[in-house]
């Protein structure tokens, strides 16, 4: 590997990196909008820029590492208590954050970054400027009512040589606890998981007999550090720890605690009332009502324990020094995962689809192998191999296919900013709230549904959505509500988009997609509510803009069927008048492999989608009718298009093979429109791996793909909405023509 | 990171099942259930669930041998308890048979889901890589 390529990958994490910081960034800012004293916040907030202005300046990129030291900087203020976070500071660093994607951008197309920071620096500065007066924001949402210590570990003492450690641990019950003999039996199990019980008051025995349980004073000897003791007891709901002591450090010092000290601790987990040294464990009421001091010294105690530790080892100060800045280090989950190409992912999936093929010839053959030689001793270890080849294989292919899968909230999480300056432009107010944003999906589904997303969601805001006037008229709350749901129904993944604005209006709908010719004034009267919904979907209704002004809705969401479609999913809408609009989409978890139908047109197989299939019909060839030079049959009480599949891909049988008497229609539907496939037999359904074609032959109108079945035959996977767009342009064009010519006659 | 994890329900009472279900669901887990404990266990032989939730009092085995059970045909079985008030006692037992947490009926949506991703978080090394 040469340099040049090593700054390549480089820089490829970094911009990754960067894409991460950047979404917890706008996050973090769009949160502490609401909750500007949540002091958890201000510290992520003040770790990703300090993250972005070490990497940029690593990677070589001075500029934008001197904006992140600027925005460093005023957290840094924010987070020792000298600035308030104010509307202008959110303002500002928002505009931040936008230039910082702009870098970001420049860097992936010039590898520069050169974008001009100055005014972003100067409206910084103004922030610390110490003349700037402005109320602070607000706390609109309380924080959680828990004061959890952070995560953050002191670094392990220096002066302790020795792996094991002896920590006492004292810890109580929250009020309300239903349980407290289970809880202290959970603390004990717990603990003596990574380490040995020394001593425990009361004892496990008197716990387990329900006899005493709280307050619990433990003793245990361990390699872990005073963190991942604080981490583990934790885990255990209902107790709060009370102080977690290096035994040695405290018999070396010979005395109890620094009071100081203890007092801190206490006050981290409790109001702050004057507290009694620790010994007896003082009674400590946790997790009341969240008070302001509260929720600033959330973040405290694990600092506490750092500034116990210096006091302790006196020559210690310096390590705590910094360690806010990087107290992600100790967690665990981070460490367990690691960045991959996604291109090896793609490569070991393609492998593993080669392998389920050759599984499933190998248990075909071992059928037959049975059946020719029927010798139980020879085959029966054939089989087995066979078939735990075709269970590993199996496991396998579902093990690649989740690490492929990613949440969905890398594409939810757009949402939010968007619909905060949509609704800020069109004076609305409108709270998104998104829940299931850790669905998983297959990346390659989710990089195509971000786009159909963002356009409902645009819709939800701008035409969902009333103004607050509008609002306050229908006697509506003046916050509009947009849900943003994912969730996993079957194999299927199911996002909906929900608004509580003004519906759509179904009557105005359809008066328009009759002036549109869409529907004829007669088959209108009969359409059915749900019906006349799928008109939204209609290609002509969308375009005019005065169908969105009166129905709500309607812009491009044909683009939207069409786009989820082409992931083989599936739209669905719901409105109820004056009370708001559900978007439902359904979407598969993988686009690697398909549920299809397999048919055969003489010697060839071909696979249609299932999901694109309506109906599969049996009929005599004498059935078929031929209207203005295509075939047709009736089909639900209308004519209904019929192809061959011949014509369609130029084929054409081969000498010998006679056309049988029945023949298959496979009745398939893409974007309201439907069509019969004519096909001379059915073999049945399959989960089919799909294999594209472009490597090899490039594209093919009215085909996405192969597969390689079982036996390996090839079959050809039909793209049932490039074969109806073809029918229909050279439908309309017959019909035009068929039109012109009863007129005349 | 909170993952697809499947959680499998392990309740005689349907209406247990369908308000926990739904609640799992609405927060994006693959959910499973079985009405009994002995269809629990081969459920679980089947699916390896990320975690399981166990009512105490069940027809045919009691949650407390199904625990200990489950713990037979896995080690690393993660459950919870899912009980009525009155039922320290039995809660313990089944923490001792290796049941990690318990969380009260009538459910408690937020207490169940804090519990449930805890526990996942904590406990399923390997699983979320």
């Amino acid at each position: 590997m040469s340099f040049e390529e090593i700054d390549k990958e480089e820089l490829m994490i970094f911009l990754e990196e960067m894409d991460e910081l950047l979404q917890v960034l706008e996050e973090d800012m769009l949160k502490l909008e609401k909750e500007p004293r949540n002091p958890s916040l201000v510290a992520e907030i003040f770790r990703a820029a300090h993250t972005i202005k070490g990497s940029a300046a690593t990677v070589g990129f001075p500029n934008l590492s001197k904006l992140a030291h600027a925005m460093e900087a005023v957290f840094s203020e924010v987070r020792s208590g000298k600035l308030a976070v104010t509307a202008s500071l959110v303002d500002t660093f928002f505009h931040c954050l936008d230039t910082v994607r702009a870098i970001k951008q420049e860097i992936v197309g010039a590898g520069r970054d050169e974008a001009d920071i100055g005014p972003n620096l100067k409206m910084l500065a103004k922030l610390t400027a110490p003349d700037t007066v402005e109320e602070p924001l607000p706390e609109t949402e309380r924080p959680e009512p828990e004061a959890k210590p952070a995560a953050a570990p002191p670094p392990p003492a220096p002066s302790a040589p020795s792996i094991f450690r002896f920590f006492r641990i004292k810890a109580d019950v929250a009020p309300g606890c239903l349980m407290p003999f289970v809880r202290a039996y959970q603390a004990l199990t717990f603990l003596s998981e990574t380490g040995t019980l020394i001593e425990s008051t009361p004892r496990i025995s008197e716990i387990e007999a329900e006899e005493k349980s709280f307050p619990l004073e433990v003793v245990i000897s361990t390699p872990a550090g005073s963190e991942r003791i604080r981490e583990i007891m934790q885990m255990v709901a209902d107790v709060i720890v009370l102080d977690i002591v290096d035994v040695e450090e405290e018999e070396e010092l010979d005395e109890p605690m620094p009071v100081e000290a203890a007092e801190e601790v206490v006050k981290a987990v409790a109001p702050p009332e004057p507290a009694p040294l620790p010994e007896p464990a003082p009674e400590v009421p946790a997790a009341q009502k969240p008070s302001p001091e509260l929720s600033i010294v959330k973040e405290l105690p694990v600092e506490s324990i750092e500034i116990q530790a210096a006091e302790a080892g006196e020559e210690k100060a310096d390590a705590s020094v910094g360690f806010l800045e990087k107290p992600q280090e100790s967690k665990d989950a981070q460490v367990r995962s690691i960045r991959v190409n996604v291109e090896r992912v793609d490569a070991i999936m393609d492998l593993v689809g080669e392998l389920v093929i050759n599984r499933t010839r190998l248990t075909q053959l071992s059928r037959s192998l049975e059946v020719s030689l029927d010798s139980e001793e020879t085959t029966d270890p054939f089989n087995e191999t066979a078939d735990s080849i075709e269970l590993i294989t199996a496991q396998l292919q579902e093990h690649i296919m989740k690490a492929r899968l990613l949440p969905i909230e890398n594409v939810f999480n757009k949402f939010p900013r968007t619909v905060r300056s949509l609704a800020k432009k069109y004076g609305k107010k409108i709270d998104l709230v998104v829940t299931g944003e850790q669905t998983e999906l297959d990346r390659s589904v989710l990089e195509q549904i971000g786009d159909p997303l963002m356009h409902a969601v645009r819709n939800a805001v701008d035409h969902g959505i009333e103004t607050v006037e509008e609002r306050i008229r229908a006697g509506k709350p003046e916050t509009g509500k947009i849900h943003l749901s994912a969730s996993h129904i079957e194999d299927h993944v199911l996002i909906t988009i929900e608004d509580d604005g003004k519906g759509i209006d179904s009557a105005k709908v359809l008066k328009r997609a009759v002036e549109m010719n869409l529907v004829t004034p007669d088959s209108a009267s009969r359409m059915k509510e749900s019906d006349l919904l799928s008109l939204v979907f209609a290609p002509g209704l969308s375009s005019k803009d005065e169908v969105t002004e009166v129905s709500g809705r309607g812009v491009g969401m044909d683009v939207v069927r069409a786009n989820i479609e082409k992931l083989n999913g599936s739209v669905a809408l719901e409105s109820k008048p004056g009370r708001g609009a559900k978007l439902m989409i359904k979407l598969p978890l993988t686009l690697a492999i398909i549920k299809s139908l397999l048919v055969t047109f003489g010697k060839r197989i071909f696979a249609v989608p299932l999901v694109t299939v309506v109906q599969t019909l049996r009929i005599e060839r004498e059935e078929l009718q031929t209207v203005s030079g295509r075939e047709t049959i009736m089909f639900r009480g209308g004519a209904l298009p019929l192809l061959r599949v011949d014509n369609v891909y130029g084929l054409s049988r081969k000498p010998g093979e006679k056309e049988p008497g029945k023949v298959y229609i496979v009745v398939v539907s893409w974007s309201g429109r439907r069509v019969g496939l004519i096909v001379d037999s059915l073999i049945g359904d399959m989960d089919i791996v799909i294999r594209p074609l472009g490597e090899y032959i490039g594209e093919a109108p009215g085909i996405s793909g192969a597969a390689i079945l079982g036996d390996g035959n090839i079959a050809l996977i039909v793209d049932v909405g490039g074969i109806i767009k073809m029918t229909t342009e050279e439908g309309d064009s017959r019909r035009a023509l068929a039109a012109g010519e009863s007129s005349r006659g | 990171m909170k993952h697809k994890e499947k959680i499998l329900i392990v309740d005689d009472s349907l209406y247990h099942r369908s308000e926990l279900k739904k609640l799992l669901l609405e927060n994006g887990y693959k959910v499973f259930e079985a009405a009994d404990a002995i269809d629990g266990i081969q459920m679980m032989r089947k699916i390896h669930p990320g975690l399981v939730i166990m009512d105490i009092n069940m027809p045919i085995m009691e949650g407390v041998d199904a625990v200990k059970y489950m713990k037979k045909v896995d080690r690393n079985a993660l459950i919870v308890m899912f009980s009525s008030l009155d039922d320290e006692k039995t809660v313990m037992e089944a923490i001792k048979a290796g049941a990690r947490d318990y969380v009260t009926k009538p459910l408690d949506k937020i207490k169940m889901i804090e519990t449930v991703e805890r526990l996942l978080k904590s406990f399923s090394i390997g699983r979320n890589a």
